[in-house]
């Protein structure tokens, strides 16, 4: 398992080349630069933006450029500074990810823990009311965008009936209580799992139903275990295998809805920073958030199959 | 001395090029009460006379929700319009523009002019006096070196200062004194009191001494700077809030507020959520479209006023049909402005009779009227170009072709695509086919190296939006004969020897009488040559706490926060 796990990290260096060497390409693929929003500037000369080029080395071959990135990120963890804010990449990316990593984490919990209630109910329930009732609230839930989603939580929960804050961290001004934050956390939260309880939910329903019908849970029941043990012993352990899959896949999703709830409600994280760049052409702060979150995801993915093997032997795997 | 400019706008109705974003930083609204000034006397509303009388109160927050958020304190380093938001709190500039459009002193005692014998008699020579009682928030007294140091920080070419046009014109800065600053100009250059620490604020020696160079460029300053303004730094929570609070030092008036919050709200309709449930108390440059719903808030007063930005068609001069000047002509006289305004605009922008901003000094109203509305004398003028409906099918024709002209904009910008299609038919019903070929925002405004659509030409009419200022120097690089791109943005490609040479006239003008004279003159020519169509000029829409008092936006790169340290909270 360990030489497994080396091997798997020791991957991850070529991943994070290609990765990163393809959102470079495509980047610089856009016109415009982060000089570009000067260009239209009539008192900014074609010296000035010429200047500006070479102080940030842009004037230099692309693949100079990215071979010179690489570099400083194999080499010296050195993620360079932003040509928009100036400041260190990795410091701009260390006081965003805290916030992000807590929005996703809790949603990624709420969503584990409400999604797979719901798909098990479902499953044990398959078709009854219950179980139709929850399957129509799922696709409804999976075919609305989830800026809309934002702004209809954001409408009712804040401004009709004034339960919880619009948007931020804190209350500004008042003094840190653990309370307020968690008030500020709950639509966030809420906004961001709900799909993710929507399809994790399927998913369950689908992998336990199966699972339920197969012989050996006949046999388990014919050897007298009580319906709890059936269930969790045999039932659940064998459905894990395709869930994990799913929710280990789901983990880019919550990247991406991470922006959009980030946007709506203001929350200060990675997803509204690499936003943010995106439209000033911020290269750096560009390529170290794109390198930071696909090792998440990458680690998420590894996390997942050692999980495999710990529920399933037949998947243990060979040293 | 840069033509200061906002970068982008997201989720915003104005999306599009630099130019357009342009509009966050000419935000403005002159208000629903009329300015007041220490020695003007104008007629104010009931509400506001109780106030004054009371007379500005000190303490309280205000809580000022923005869609963007600073990329660093610097306007030397980021001429964004959110930049020069925050930092008209924290620095001091030698002038400002109030919301009348005058220039005023900030932290020089007077303007310089001839008669007070702050310029010299061959223009070459300025002198400034800084005002005895300048401090730096940690105490120190603003000097003059610090200006020559700011001036050396501006000059240095590893720091990434956008533009240094008219600083370029400067010879050598003298400080005589501690408090006199003396610039020495190698050449003639006109505007040079209205751009002189206009747009960049006067930075502290004693804290940037060594953070020259290179490290000017990322020093920690930008993000807990030192200033000489109404307000000091106090924190700055990346993606949350920016607070400043108020200086005991301050020179002028006020400051009256303990405090002074931004909170940076990406989305619009957050901003509108939080102005409804009262956690911010102003909303500046809020999305037009939500200006039914702002004025339904209780308790929150609506500032509308024109912006600096205005939309406009340009015409390419190149193309075989519109080098005939009765075609322009006909073209300007078949747009209904009024028409567009109100249809696609619900009557929220004012029509732009001219490029000129109307209450400009530079604003020539006799020739405003010259090509107002009218399809009869477009008709008339079609006919004597030659263009007749030969074929009966309500479009005219010459030799055989229709007569046809391509229109483009930026794609996907609702309003501009429903101002296509107003126009489209009124060109019809004076037998033009207007037909309709838009392009993304990157492709429109490229460089000339990226083949930009209006750069290389490529185009018959294009409609989008120019930043206007103040001063019209800035007309050269879009109507002279030696700014045809890639030279320059004269996009339209008139070449027009007059104008050229008056354009010329203009930006070395320096005696104002006569500089305006000559934009006078180059509004007529421009009204008879129509290279462009100016259409209307955006409107700003500012939502504030009516318990805010003083709050006079102003359209002007001064930008909305410029009389800050005269805000107070009245009942």
């Amino acid at each position: 398992m360990a030489v497994y796990v080396l091997k798997r990290v020791l991957g991850l260096v070529p991943l994070v080349v290609l990765v990163t060497a393809v959102c470079f390409a495509l980047m610089h693929a856009i016109p415009g630069g982060p000089e570009g929003v000067l260009a239209d500037n009539p008192k900014v000369k074609p010296d000035d933006l010429a200047r500006i080029r070479a102080n940030f080395g842009l004037d230099r071959p692309l693949v100079v450029q990215y071979g010179l990135w690489l570099k400083r990120v194999l080499l010296h963890a050195d993620f360079g500074y932003s040509y928009v804010t100036g400041e260190p990449v990795i410091r701009m990316i260390g006081r965003r990810l805290p916030a992000t990593l807590e929005l996703m984490g809790s949603a990624f919990l709420l969503s584990l823990l409400i999604g797979l209630s719901i798909g098990v109910v479902s499953a044990l329930k398959k078709h009854t009311t219950l179980d139709s009732v929850l399957t129509v609230g799922s696709i409804a839930v999976i075919s609305v965008p989830l800026f809309w989603l934002a702004l209809m939580s954001m409408m009712l929960f804040a401004v009709q009936w004034r339960l919880l804050p619009s948007a931020g961290m804190h209350t500004l001004g008042a003094p840190f209580s653990v309370l307020d934050h968690l008030r500020h956390l709950v639509l966030p939260t809420m906004v961001l799992s709900l799909t993710l309880v929507a399809s994790w939910s399927r998913y369950t329903r689908e992998a336990l139903g199966d699972v339920l019908t197969a012989d050996y849970i006949d046999v388990a029941r014919a050897k007298g275990l009580s319906n709890a043990a059936v269930l969790f012993r045999h039932g659940l352990r064998n459905a894990a295998t395709p869930v994990i899959t799913v929710v280990a896949m789901s983990v880019p999703i919550l990247f991406t809805g991470s922006v959009i709830v980030e946007m709506v409600f203001s929350w200060p994280g990675m997803g509204r920073l690499f936003y943010e760049g995106l439209l000033r052409h911020d290269y750096t702060r560009l390529m170290g958030i794109v390198l930071v979150s696909s090792l998440l995801v990458a680690v998420f993915n590894l996390l997942a199959d050692c999980l495999y093997g710990i529920f399933d032997p037949r998947v243990r795997y060979a040293r | 001395m840069r033509f200061s400019l906002n970068q982008y706008k997201p989720f915003g109705l104005w999306l599009g090029a630099a130019v357009v974003g342009a509009l966050v930083l000419a935000s403005s609204g002159c208000g629903s009460q009329p300015a007041s000034d220490d020695k003007t006397t104008v007629r104010r509303t009931p509400s506001e006379r109780n106030n004054v009388a009371a007379g500005p109160v000190r303490g309280g927050r205000v809580t000022i929700g923005v869609q963007q958020e600073p990329e660093k304190l610097s306007e030397i380093l980021s001429a964004t319009a959110i930049n020069n938001l925050v930092c008209n709190l924290i620095f001091s500039k030698f002038v400002k523009y109030d919301d009348q459009l005058r220039l005023v002193p900030d932290i020089i005692e007077t303007i310089p002019t001839v008669q007070n014998g702050g310029i010299s008699e061959d223009y070459l020579t300025y002198t400034y006096k800084l005002r005895q009682d300048a401090r730096w928030h940690d105490g120190k007294p603003v000097t003059a070196e610090d200006v020559k140091f700011t001036f050396g920080v501006i000059m240095d070419p590893r720091v990434n200062v956008e533009s240094r046009e008219g600083w370029d014109a400067v010879g050598s800065v003298e400080t005589p004194d501690s408090k006199t600053v003396v610039f020495r100009l190698k050449h003639t250059f006109p505007d040079f009191v209205s751009e002189t620490f206009f747009d960049e604020s006067v930075l502290p020696k004693h804290l940037l001494s060594g953070e020259t160079g290179e490290k000017f460029n990322t020093s920690p300053f930008h993000r807990e700077p030192v200033g000489s303004g109404p307000f000091k730094f106090k924190e700055w929570v990346p993606g949350s809030h920016l607070t400043v609070t108020r200086s005991n030092t301050y020179y002028g008036d006020g400051p009256y507020l303990d405090e002074v919050v931004f909170k940076f709200i990406p989305s619009e309709n957050t901003l509108l959520v939080q102005l409804k449930t009262g956690e911010i108390d102003l909303y500046d440059n809020a999305d037009v479209s939500f200006l039914d719903q702002l004025k339904t808030i209780p308790g929150v007063a609506v500032h509308m006023t024109p912006t600096m930005m205005y939309e406009h068609l340009d015409l390419n001069m190149e193309n075989e049909i519109l080098r005939d000047r009765r075609v322009r002509q006909a073209l300007s006289l078949a747009t209904d402005k009024e028409a567009i305004a109100k249809i696609v605009y619900n009557g929220l922008v004012h029509v732009a009779p001219l490029d000129e901003y109307p209450s400009s000094k530079y604003y020539n109203s006799d020739v405003a009227a010259a090509l107002e509305f009218n399809q009869l004398r477009a008709r008339q003028l079609l006919r004597d170009a030659g263009w007749v409906d030969e074929d009966g099918d309500g479009i005219l024709e010459k030799n055989g072709r229709d007569l046809t002209l391509t229109i483009c904009t930026t794609a996907g910008r609702i309003n501009r695509e429903q101002t296509e299609l107003v126009l489209k038919n009124q060109y019809r019903e004076v037998g033009i086919d207007l037909k309709i070929k838009n392009y993304n925002s990157t492709v429109l405004y490229g460089s000339y190296e990226e083949n930009g659509i209006l750069k290389r030409g490529e185009f018959d009419l294009a409609l989008y939006a120019w930043l206007s200022s103040p001063e019209p120097a800035t007309k050269e690089d879009l109507y002279s004969s030696r700014t045809v791109p890639p030279n320059g943005q004269n996009h339209s490609r008139i070449q027009h020897a007059e104008l050229t040479e008056l354009l010329a006239l203009g930006s070395n003008e320096i005696d104002e009488e006569r500089r305006i004279r000559i934009y006078h003159d180059i509004a007529e020519i421009l009204v008879e040559e129509v290279p462009v169509i100016p259409l209307f000029w955006y409107t700003a829409v500012d939502a504030c706490t009516g318990r805010l008092k003083n709050y006079r936006p102003n359209p002007t790169q001064s930008a909305d926060t410029w009389n800050a340290n005269t805000w107070y909270l009245g009942g």
